[in-house]
């Protein structure tokens, strides 16, 4: 790929992949490093991008890649650490209303949520960023973990219910 | 029914869990991009070669060894029982070379180590 087509890619998507990185390392020094190692290491490829289908799957894969390839490198560590940089006013507080109390509650549980991700298993948490944080379908995903749609839509499932799980156990209730 | 609602319910919250609103700085993508095109240039300049990885080289290595060495010690030891006791010696050790390098490639970057650089002559990339 030559770099004016990069440039292009950062452009169209750039931000999708900054916030996947993002989520992956869990701190935004770290995200930053592995952002722009994506595009660099995309230099070195010799895709040939097709713009009427989303090409931004090759780039989550590629980001993929890299941070595994990375934490591989480094000692392992025993849990992700906590997104420490996101923005609180960002929250969408669901079906908020008036109640001020069941707003707290939202945004607690909300925060809950992100804790359990953040420590779910990677063949779990990988597939749920791609499909919740980045809109991916089921197809691109199955692109970027290099494993086939069922398993796909079997690892949503059942990340699913882990959270689920999760949430009951830590006392929320249905 | 009321799964179904469980389930709207736990999507909802998770992608209500996944919203961020941080983006890249213009600094920081117009930095990249300047390294882009820096890098590039470094590529023009650098000669033409393809990458072979070699990862499966030691395992191929160790298994014709400890084959050949299997068969030379079915042929040439003459009591039975301590021929195949060689040969099975042989025969685990090169199943411990594969086992090692399936490891190897599943759990570390041996893929991206071993692997050499032939450069084309005269040839820029």
């Amino acid at each position: 790929m030559n770099a004016k087509e990069i440039e292009r890619c950062i452009d169209e998507f750039g931000t999708d992949i900054y916030r996947f990185c993002l989520k992956l390392c869990g701190n935004k020094t770290d995200a930053e490093d592995l952002y722009q190692q994506t595009f660099l290491k995309a230099l070195e490829t010799e895709w040939t991008l097709d713009w009427e289908k989303n090409p931004k799957a090759l780039f989550f894969s590629l980001a993929h890649n890299l941070w595994k390839s990375d934490r591989r490198k480094q000692a392992r560590r025993s849990q992700i650490a906590p997104c420490d940089n996101l923005d609180d006013d960002a929250e969408i507080v669901l079906r908020s209303g008036e109640n001020i109390e069941e707003r707290y509650f939202q945004k607690e549980l909300i925060e809950k949520v992100r804790q359990i991700i953040q420590t779910l298993p990677e063949k779990f948490q990988v597939p749920l960023l791609l499909y919740y944080l980045s809109d991916c379908s089921i197809e691109q995903i199955a692109t970027v973990i290099k494993k086939p749609p069922g398993t796909v839509k079997s690892r949503l499932f059942k990340g699913r219910n882990m959270i689920k799980k999760r949430l009951e156990d830590a006392g929320y209730e249905r | 029914m009321r799964d179904d609602r469980i389930d709207t319910e736990i999507e909802e919250i998770i992608r209500a869990s996944m919203k961020m609103t941080d983006v890249p700085t213009p600094e920081l993508n117009d930095k990249l991009k300047a390294a882009l095109y820096h890098q590039e240039a470094v590529l023009q300049k650098r000669p033409a070669a393809h990458t072979l990885s070699l990862w499966y080289m030691p395992m191929l290595l160790n298994l014709v060894t400890f084959a050949l060495l299997a068969v030379l010690a079915l042929t040439v030891i003459e009591n039975a029982y301590l021929s195949y006791f060689a040969a099975g010696i042989c025969f685990y050790i090169a199943l411990a070379g594969i086992l090692i390098t399936i490891v190897g490639v599943k759990r570390t970057n041996i893929k991206e180590d071993i692997t050499i650089r032939i450069e084309k002559r005269g040839v820029l990339a």
